[in-house]
C-alpha cells in the first residue's frame, strides 16, 4: 500500500478538508499522512518545517519533532538541504531540488542522507504538472537523485505533494510512472511503500526514547 | 499481440467531451514517451462515455504501465484540474465492463448555503459523503484558482461538525 507522506489539507496549503482527502484516499487504496502541522487523531500527521537558517531549522525542530509521526522539512536551498540531512530529527528533506537548476543534492548531501537516514523526497506532482522542458528538467533532476541514491544508499521516498483531491495518485498509478521514469519495480515500490513505513516505525521508536540509547518499553 | 483494456473514469469540478478527454490522453502520451514508443504500446482510446465520464483504452500487453502512466500524467483538460483515475486492466471488454465500469458515481446538484470553520460556502453538488462547495473567501477562491479547480471538497461530516459545534 502506498504511504504518501505530503498530502496539503484545507489547514495548511490545499483546497480539500481532512475527511475528504481522507476518504479520497480510502477510494483510491493509499494511506494518507497530513502534513499541515495538525496532529490528528485519525490520520498519520506530519508537520513540514520551512526555516530560513540552519539555526531556525534546528529551533524548529527542537519544538515540534516529538509532537508529529514525522518530520519533513522544505528543501531548496543549498544550507537547508545541507542542515537537514546531518539532523537525525529530520524524516525527510521534501523537494530539495524545488527553485533550483541542479537536483540540490550533490556527494555531501548523498552522503550525510545515507548516514543520518533522513530520507530524500520526489514529489509526483512536481513531474505531473510540469509540461514540456521543464518536464525534461524535472526528470534530470530526479535521474540525479536516483543516480546518488543508488551510489551512496540513501533512502528515496516518493510522495504526491498533493494540494487537492484532484493531485492524489493510487499505488499502481504512482508505480506506472516511476516505472517509466526510470525506477526499477523493486525501486518504485521501496520509496512507495516500505521507506514510508520504516520512517513511521523509526519515529514512533525515537518517541519512546527518554535518554540517549534508553528506551520506555511498555508490557 | 495480446491486448490490454484499461478501464478509467476522469474526476474534475465538470464534464468534458470524448473530443477534449482523447486529446488530453494522446497528448500526455506523446509528451511523456514520443511518437514510436506509443506507436510501440499501440495507445487507443476505445470508448468514452460522457455522461458517467468513464471509459476505456487499448494498448498491447507490453505497454500497459506506459498506458497507465499516460493517464495518470493527464493533469489538467481545458484548464482544469483533472484526474483520469485508472479503474482497472482486463483481458476482454466484456470483463472489463463486468468488473470495472458497472459502479456510477452520482452527483446530485444540490444549492445550499453551509458554514465550514467559520466560512461560507455554497454546496453545489453531492455524492454519498462527498460535497463540492464553492467558497465566499477571497483567500479560497485564489487558492482554488491556482490549483485550476472550481470547488473545494468536503464531507457531509465536516458540516455537521461545523453545525454541532455551532450549536454548542
Amino acid at each position: 500500500m502506498f504511504i504518501d507522506l505530503r498530502v496539503h489539507s484545507l489547514n495548511s496549503k490545499g483546497v480539500d478538508s481532512p475527511a475528504r482527502l481522507l476518504e479520497e484516499a480510502a477510494s483510491l487504496g493509499i494511506r494518507l499522512g497530513l502534513c499541515d502541522g495538525i496532529a490528528y487523531d485519525n490520520a498519520l500527521s506530519g508537520v513540514e518545517i520551512k526555516a530560513e537558517s540552519k539555526r531556525a531549522l534546528i529551533k524548529a525542530l527542537r519544538t515540534s519533532w516529538r509532537n508529529f509521526d514525522y518530520v519533513v522539512v522544505h528543501g531548496g536551498e543549498a544550507k537547508i538541504n545541507r542542515a537537514a540531512t546531518q539532523d537525525t530529527r529530520v524524516d525527510i528533506l521534501a523537494h530539495p531540488y524545488l527553485g533550483r537548476r541542479d537536483a540540490g543534492v550533490d556527494v555531501v548531501v548523498a552522503r550525510q542522507a545515507a548516514q543520518s537516514g533522513v530520507a530524500i523526497e520526489v514529489d509526483l506532482q512536481s513531474i505531473i504538472s510540469a509540461k514540456g522542458v521543464a518536464r525534461v528538467r524535472q526528470l534530470q533532476k530526479v535521474h540525479r537523485i536516483l543516480l546518488l541514491s543508488r551510489k551512496y544508499g540513501f533512502n528515496i521516498v516518493v510522495t504526491s505533494g498533493a494540494k487537492s483531491r484532484y493531485e492524489l495518485r493510487g499505488m499502481k498509478e504512482a508505480e506506472a510512472i516511476l516505472t517509466s521514469i526510470g525506477f526499477t519495480a523493486k525501486e518504485a515500490k521501496r520509496a512507495l511503500e516500505e521507506v514510508p513505513r520504516e520512517i513511521l516505525e523509526k519515529k514512533k521508536l525515537a518517541k519512546q526514547e527518554i535518554a540517549r540509547g534508553v528506551r520506555l518499553v511498555e508490557d | 499481440m495480446r491486448k490490454r483494456y484499461i478501464a478509467f473514469r476522469v474526476e474534475s469540478d465538470r464534464s468534458f467531451t470524448r473530443d477534449e478527454v482523447v486529446r488530453a490522453i494522446v497528448s500526455s502520451a506523446l509528451a511523456m514517451f514520443g511518437e514510436a514508443k506509443v506507436a510501440e504500446f499501440n495507445l487507443f482510446v476505445l470508448d468514452f462515455d460522457e455522461a458517467e465520464q468513464q471509459g476505456f483504452v487499448v494498448c498491447s500487453h507490453r505497454g500497459v504501465t506506459e498506458a497507465i502512466a499516460s493517464l495518470s500524467l493527464v493533469s489538467e483538460i481545458s484548464g482544469e484540474r483533472v484526474h483520469i483515475r485508472t479503474l482497472g486492466v482486463s483481458g476482454t471488454v466484456k470483463a472489463l465492463k463486468r468488473k470495472f465500469l458497472n459502479r456510477k458515481r452520482h452527483f446530485i446538484n444540490a444549492e445550499s448555503t453551509v458554514k465550514f470553520k467559520g466560512k461560507e460556502f455554497v454546496v453545489v453538488r453531492e455524492s454519498g459523503d462527498c460535497c463540492d462547495a464553492l467558497p465566499c473567501d477571497e483567500e479560497l477562491i485564489k487558492r482554488l484558482k491556482l490549483r485550476k479547480m472550481r470547488f473545494i471538497g468536503v464531507t457531509k461530516s465536516d458540516l455537521r461538525g461545523e453545525e454541532d459545534a455551532a450549536d454548542a
